[in-house]
């Protein structure tokens, strides 16, 4: 501190005048900060008895369809979906519900919930499934068309093979042979390239592919032997 | 300059400089600082880090449950630590995507979720009952706070809501079900035709050339195995048993021992007359009631009455009394206590004074005396001998076991050391392959997989000690190997000509199968009339379905479910090779029919087949439900793995 104030009176001039300069900005940065600070505590309180009201609408549905009261649980996915729209609960209340629905053989209402599941999902993984699901009410109800539409574009990853087997299985019942087969083909071997990866079930893979092969031999298509 | 500092942070000034440092103080606490690095992170998942300690308990865990599945065939040795380490990562990272994604869209596990959990673990229970102190005290002693615990607890449970939402809300409409019941409940209406290789045999000319060929471009099939010859140290019965003779004395000793358990003890036919005393009774009324039965023994005694009418009249035991007294035949403590000793002192016929016990006061008679059977010393004397050879033996075995592995692993280069230690020879086995040997020791499985073992055959290391039954313990090394090897022609002439000759009448029957086809395709010919050649039958089936394995040959079945459909009233026809019946045999060859094919349909079924069919397509699609959701969530997600800290 060689150059440094020679007395006190200097030093306290100095800071006076450093205040007088950029003293709005400090308390206006200070009061911005507690704001800050304060706001997002606001902010996670509110988030977490937001996801609190959203656990508890859910375990509702859970436990109406427990019961066996269908419309209940499904009045209170709508209310999930509507209140809590981008909630995760929001989508697995709707799959729940269409499950539900399905079981009793309901499929208009299963697809209203699958439609309200889909857009709950947003962009995140669990749309591709609720989209396939989709698509099978979709279908089971004679729009094939608009079940294939909804098929499109066929997701690359681990979703491919069931949209193709589902598209395979259209695309046959609507006697389109050569798009079938393709659709099959794609399918098992969208399975074993999944052979590798992790995860239990390596079994039902195995499975699975058993019965798209059936399939695919019963439109007279070569399978490879492989097995 | 230190000082210069000091002197000038007095007043306000310091407490300015000290209000900012307690700034960052207050959000980082300065642990952060000192994090020990033992425990590194060994994966970062969108922000959120699996620890070192965390993936150690996991293997630890499976490798434990993968114990206790696999009981005596687990071997440590066989389970790469690698692999499973890998694995059980896996796992936690796909967890934690889960978590991570669920706990960011505002999923959590309410309180009555995890709270149901904590009731239900038999772990802070007491007499089947949640107890609040026991939860406490279990928690304390793992080193883990209640809100620690419970914050775990939560975030497992977030995982389970969210991956039973997605497996369980799986469902198969019912145009899946119809689709798939229409082809796996097909049935196809055909007949077929056998050609039949062996009437062919006289046909087929197997020459020299072909065979040296066929040797030279196949020589792989005609490899031998591997094989090894073993040297072995063995602790067992036969090589320990040292010829000491087992003195009579000690024979009779174990005799004595033994001869109570063997055999039938003493027993009497019994009869009772019997008076109710209650337990709590004065002497005064157990007084009364023994002269009672004294005075009904008098009369007995002096031919009044007989025993048996007595009992019918005044005995309180209901069972007996209606039995005259009878009881039946008893043992040696049976009945216990004062009856017991009475019974088995009296003279056949005599009546007893009267007896007090806990029910009552009794007359008791014996009517019959069956003496007690013991084996005699003789007759067991074989067994006996045996038995004490086999301690003897054991003992040794258990006595030297240590020393054998001692020994055996000190010098891992020869089998010498070990065996003269423990005055043992060095055995030899046969050669044997890794299908071991008819007997032997190399018949034994764990003996075989030792032997071909990394350590003992490529490290020609001494094995480790190998326990078999019968309380046997062998230590074997490789005395010898030969490695496989493909033998000369000379030595397998047969074997390939064999080959050879099958293959080309599996060739010529083709033929002769393709030329009947064309004939119906070609000629017009009808199917039915070519059953006309030699070595030629028609087999006719009508309506087949894919369950009818039995009757119908699997290579028929699996291609007559390939062929495209006939048109109507058409026939279709393909040609196939049948799998031999026995090894090495030419192959037949077959010219199927395919006449109609009718879809399976829902109504067809049976309750069962249909609740079957609903189950396959319903578990597939729950567990593929379960893998996409996981992997697409994985692909999304923020996942770094740290494999240099594995």
């Amino acid at each position: 501190m060689a150059n440094g104030y020679e007395t006190e009176e200097e030093q306290i001039e100095a800071i006076k005048r450093w205040w007088q300069e950029n003293g709005r900005a400090v308390v206006a940065g200070l009061i911005l900060a507690v704001i800050g600070f304060f706001g997002w505590q606001q902010w996670q309180s509110y988030q977490r008895s937001q996801s609190l009201a959203a656990a508890q609408t859910y375990q509702g549905v859970l436990q109406a369809l427990n019961e066996g009261d269908r419309q209940s649980a499904q009045e209170r996915a709508n209310q999930l979906a509507s209140d809590h729209g981008d909630s995760v609960q929001a989508v697995l209340a709707n799959l729940w519900v269409a499950s539900a629905y399905v079981e009793a053989g309901d499929y208009e209402v299963a697809e209203a919930a699958l439609r309200q599941a889909r857009d709950a999902a947003g962009n995140s993984g669990l749309r591709p499934l609720a989209t396939l699901r989709l698509a099978k009410v979709v279908d089971q109800r004679g729009d094939r068309q608009a079940a294939l539409d909804l098929l499109e574009p066929v997701s690359e990853g681990p979703y491919t093979a069931r949209y193709q087997e589902l598209r395979g299985d259209i695309k046959a019942s609507l006697g389109e042979r050569e798009s079938a087969v393709s659709a099959y083909q794609a399918a098992i071997s969208a399975i074993e390239a999944r052979y590798g990866a992790g995860g239990g079930g390596a079994r039902e893979r195995a499975r699975h592919r058993g019965r798209i092969q059936l399939k695919l031999a019963d439109l007279g298509a070569e399978v490879g032997t492989s097995s | 300059m230190l000082q210069a500092i000091k002197d000038r942070t007095r007043g306000w000034v310091a407490y300015v400089i000290i209000a900012m440092l307690a700034v960052p103080f207050a959000f980082f606490g300065v642990y952060s600082y000192f994090q020990p690095s033992s425990n590194p992170a060994v994966a970062d998942v969108n922000g959120e880090q699996i620890k070192r300690n965390e993936l150690d308990q996991t293997v630890s865990r499976q490798r434990e449950q993968l114990r206790r599945q696999l009981g005596e065939d687990f071997d440590p040795d066989q389970i790469s630590d690698e692999r499973l380490r890998r694995r059980a990562l896996e796992q936690l990272v796909d967890e934690l995507v889960l978590r991570t994604f669920a706990e960011d869209h505002g999923m959590v596990a309410p309180d009555g979720v995890v709270a149901r959990r904590i009731r239900s673990d038999s772990r802070f229970q007491e007499n089947g009952e949640f107890s609040r102190q026991r939860y406490r005290d279990v928690l304390s002693r793992s080193n883990i706070s209640v809100s620690e615990y419970e914050n775990r607890l939560r975030r497992n449970a977030t995982v389970v809501l969210l991956r039973d939402a997605v497996g369980s809300s799986a469902f198969v409409t019912d145009s899946e079900l119809e689709r798939m019941a229409a082809v796996q409940y097909q049935r196809r209406h055909l007949a077929w035709l056998r050609v039949d290789a062996k009437a062919l045999r006289d046909r087929v000319e197997v020459s020299d050339e072909r065979v040296a060929s066929y040797y030279e471009d196949n020589k792989q099939a005609f490899e031998r195995p591997q094989k090894v010859r073993l040297a072995y140290v063995e602790l067992s019965r036969e090589t320990l048993a040292d010829g000491s003779e087992v003195s009579d004395q000690q024979l009779r000793q174990r005799y004595e021992q033994v001869k109570d358990q063997r055999g039938q003890p003493e027993r009497r036919r019994v009869e009772q007359i019997q008076l109710d005393v209650p337990e709590d009774a004065s002497d005064q009324q157990l007084r009364e009631a023994e002269e009672r039965l004294s005075g009904i023994r008098d009369r007995i005694l002096g031919g009044e009455l007989s025993f048996g009418e007595a009992a019918r009249e005044y005995s309180e035991d209901n069972l007996s009394a209606k039995q005259g007294g009878e009881i039946g035949l008893i043992s040696p403590g049976d009945l216990g206590g004062a009856f017991d000793d009475t019974a088995f002192e009296l003279d056949k016929g005599r009546i007893s004074e009267p007896v007090r016990t806990s029910s009552g006061v009794h007359l008791i008679r014996v009517t019959e005396i069956k003496p007690a059977q013991r084996p005699s010393f003789d007759a067991i004397k074989g067994e006996l001998r045996e038995a004490i050879i086999d301690e003897r033996v054991a003992k040794r075995i258990a006595d030297r076991t240590t020393e054998l592995k001692n020994e055996a692993f000190r010098n891992q280069e020869s089998l010498t050391p070990a065996a003269n230690a423990l005055g043992l020879e060095v055995r030899e086995t046969d050669w044997f392959d890794e299908g071991g040997a008819d007997s032997g020791i190399a018949a034994n499985e764990a003996i075989v997989s030792a032997a071909f073992s990394q350590r003992v055959l490529q490290q020609r290391r001494n094995s480790k000690l190998i326990e078999l039954s019968d309380n046997r313990r062998v230590v074997v090394r490789v005395r010898e190997h030969k490695p496989a090897q493909v033998p000369p022609l000379t030595e397998v002439r047969d074997e390939v000509a064999e080959r050879v000759r099958s293959d080309q009448l599996a060739e010529l029957t083709r033929e002769r199968g393709e030329e009947l086809i064309k004939r119906v395709e070609e000629d017009g010919e009808r199917f039915g009339s070519l059953a006309q050649g030699d070595g030629i039958s028609i087999n006719e089936y009508g309506w087949i379905s894919r369950q009818s394995r039995g009757e119908v040959p699997r290579s028929i079945l699996a291609t007559a479910f390939r062929m495209p459909a006939p048109g109507d009233g058409d026939t279709s026809l393909k040609g196939t090779l049948l799998r031999p019946q026995e090894r090495g045999e030419a192959a037949d060859y077959a010219v199927i029919a395919l006449r109609g094919v009718q879809d399976g349909s829902l109504e067809g079924l049976s309750d069962q087949q249909r609740q079957s069919l609903r189950q396959q397509l319903q578990r597939t699609s729950q567990q593929s439900g379960l893998d996409e959701v996981t992997a697409a969530l994985r692909e999304a997600a923020d996942v770094t793995i740290h494999d240099g800290r594995l």
